[in-house]
């Protein structure tokens, strides 16, 4: 392997030579040199000409309107007064003992007369006896086979029987708000998220890792092999996640496990890449030193090629992990579980209080996850 | 027969660089061959096909009875795992632990999953610190091996070799990026350890005073030619001039 690299390395310095002989010395005019404004050759008045031709044919494509944003505005000022206050939809997740009295406070009196002065609520409420619980309103979700089927009315049947269940929680415990712990309801959905990202990403470095390792010029048994795999992680990587998700919706039907299954196979293409492009700029003198003990192929990687991409393979699968908490969010919105479950509900029933206090939940969520990653990352390199 | 037989071994490079003509040579067991010749002579070249690392174009090579040269993959796989390799620039794995690093030496006997996770029993850990103990290591166990100088890279380099417990050593210019002080320490391990376990061991050196320190038999290589096959008292001046001046000798016969 070392003669063949040093050949190469030859045969690019003898090109090198080549060229600069054919070439021979550059001349330069003193009067170019001594312009303000540097003269465009034609090759470049071309590309200016190609990158403008680009702008125009994309603002076009987009159907950009600056006048139709201005008129807007009033319509958005609108919309975002509808997002406030902000509602975290609390909900009750633990009756605590008789005896505990909370190092803080809960007005029950407010929680109890915004839920009786409610005339939405009261129609829930009336409803409660035959609305179907929040678990199986989404396990009775059916397989999505066939999405076109699903007909509008059926879907707002089921966000409506969620809603129902999700407030169920509220009319139920209404006597005792006090003793209760409290927690905006969009957190179990975002800890869902995360369980998601977690399990999904190690799918994904695992799945990547045969990839990378079929994949990268140096390791790969055969250039056959090398193309197929470059070709197979090609096509993964220009398949977005929720199309991967539906596919597996058709297989798991709905809940967290697809969505996991769904990032798991979704990052494949890119994170393989990444992987392989760090297998390749190994050393390979490490490698041949294992490979002459007697080493098996699978023993020289795990040997040589893995405690050398060890470092770049986990920040990128950091890198992987956060991003897969943000591509999970919106996962839910084709039923892989997780927070774009809860989303599509407040999106679905106009409910854009508890979507603004969901969002900032979010926000909040996100922002520990990546400085956790990133504080994880910089202990590791 | 001999535990190292080789006959008119030939290699030439795809680019036609005849890098061994017609080379034969024999060595027993428990011998220390130094192999001196200048750069280019071969002698990398040599050391590489009687590991498999390069195919020869012609001839043989037999370790023990095995021809290396008419071997498949798989077969020189289980082969290499008798023999060892110390490399001129140590070759140790850098972001692994020293002891890890000459752990190594036992994956040939692992098959299957365990010595793909670093699963490794006690009796291969026992070979192991033993042989690290024996090149004064012991203390660097548990240190990244990038951590460590040259010549404690290369003692850590020999311990890995003499853990696969080979039927031979081969040791590409062992000592040829340290100074002469720790050229001499490092020689020194590597010949007190090939003569404790009697394992044939070849040696590329550049050190001719070293090779003659430790050597029991010298041979000369220059332009894949075997010119000198002796012991290191013979190796008088005039073989020093067939050895590493022949064009010199050449131009004065012109």
């Amino acid at each position: 392997m070392a003669i063949q690299m040093t050949d190469r390395a030859i045969a690019i310095d003898a090109t090198q030579k080549a060229t600069a002989e054919e070439t021979g010395p550059l001349t330069v005019a003193r009067e170019d040199l001594l312009r303000p404004i540097p003269k465009l050759s034609p090759r470049a008045l071309v590309a200016i000409l190609l990158i403008a031709i680009v702008y125009v044919w994309s603002i076009n494509g987009t159907q950009a309107d600056p006048e139709q944003l201005v008129k807007g505005v009033p319509n958005m000022v609108g919309f975002v007064v509808r997002l406030f206050p902000i509602d975290f939809d609390w909900r009750a997740v633990i009756k605590l003992p008789a005896d505990v009295t909370l190092p803080f406070t809960i007005n029950a009196a407010k929680f109890t007369d915004t839920l009786d002065g409610d005339p939405e609520l009261q129609k829930v409420q009336s409803e409660i006896a035959n609305s179907v619980p929040l678990d199986q309103a989404i396990a009775s979700g059916q397989p999505m086979a066939d999405p076109s089927a699903q007909t509008q009315a059926d879907q707002a049947a089921k966000a409506q029987a969620v809603a129902d269940a999700m407030k169920r929680s509220w009319v139920e415990l209404k006597p005792s708000v006090w003793n209760r712990i409290w927690i905006p309801s969009i957190v179990p959905y975002v800890f869902q998220t995360l369980q998601m990202a977690i399990v999904g990403t190690t799918l994904a470095i695992v799945l990547a890792l045969v990839f990378a390792l079929l994949a990268a010029r140096n390791t790969s048994p055969h250039p056959v092999v090398y193309q197929v795999t470059r070709f197979i992680m090609n096509v993964n990587r220009a398949i977005p996640e929720l199309i991967v998700a539906l596919i597996f919706v058709a297989a798991v039907g709905l809940g967290p496990f697809t969505g996991v299954l769904a990032l798991g196979v979704a990052s494949i293409g890119s994170l393989g890449r990444l992987y392989s492009e760090a297998i390749e700029q190994i050393d390979p003198q490490q490698v041949l030193a294992v490979r002459a003990t007697g080493a098996s192929r699978l023993q020289v990687f795990s040997f040589a090629v893995v405690p050398q991409v060890l470092p770049l393979m986990t920040s990128y699968s950091l890198v992987y992990f956060e991003h897969n908490v943000r591509a999970a969010t919106v996962l839910g919105i084709v039923g892989a579980g997780g927070v774009g479950l809860a989303l599509q509900q407040y999106i679905a029933l106009f409910q854009f209080r508890e979507l603004m206090g969901a969002v900032v939940i979010l926000i909040i969520a996100v922002t520990i996850i990546d400085r956790i990653s990133a504080r994880v990352r910089m202990q590791l390199i | 027969m001999s535990l190292l037989d080789i006959h008119d071994l030939r290699l030439v490079y795809p680019n036609g660089h005849e890098a061994l003509k017609r080379v034969s040579f024999g060595a027993e067991a428990g011998q220390i061959v130094c192999i001196i010749g200048r750069s280019g002579a071969g002698k990398s070249t040599l050391l590489r096909c009687i590991n498999g690392l390069e195919r020869a174009t012609s001839g043989s090579i037999l370790l023990d009875g095995d021809d290396m040269t008419r071997m498949s993959p798989s077969e020189l796989t289980q082969m290499r795992r008798h023999i060892g390799f110390v490399w001129q620039e140590y070759n140790l794995v850098d972001r692994l632990p020293v002891l890890t690093n000459v752990l190594s030496g036992r994956l040939g006997y692992k098959p299957g999953l365990a010595g793909v996770v670093g699963y490794f029993d006690r009796a291969d850990r026992e070979l192991a610190v033993r042989n690290l103990e024996r090149v004064n290591l012991l203390h660097r166990a548990n240190q990244r091996a990038d951590r460590l100088s040259g010549g404690e890279k290369q003692r850590v380099s020999i311990a890995r070799a003499v853990t696969q417990q080979p039927k031979i050593v081969l040791a590409d210019e062992p000592v040829a990026s340290l100074d002469p002080e720790l050229a001499a320490t490092v020689m020194s391990d590597l010949a007190r350890v090939a003569r404790e376990d009697g394992v044939l061991t070849l040696v590329n050196i550049h050190q001719v005073d070293l090779a003659k320190q430790y050597a029991d038999r010298i041979v000369g290589l220059a332009q894949g030619t075997i010119v000198f096959d002796g012991q290191p008292d013979q190796l008088t001046d005039a073989v020093m001039d067939r050895v590493y001046r022949f064009d010199k000798l050449a131009a004065l016969a012109a």
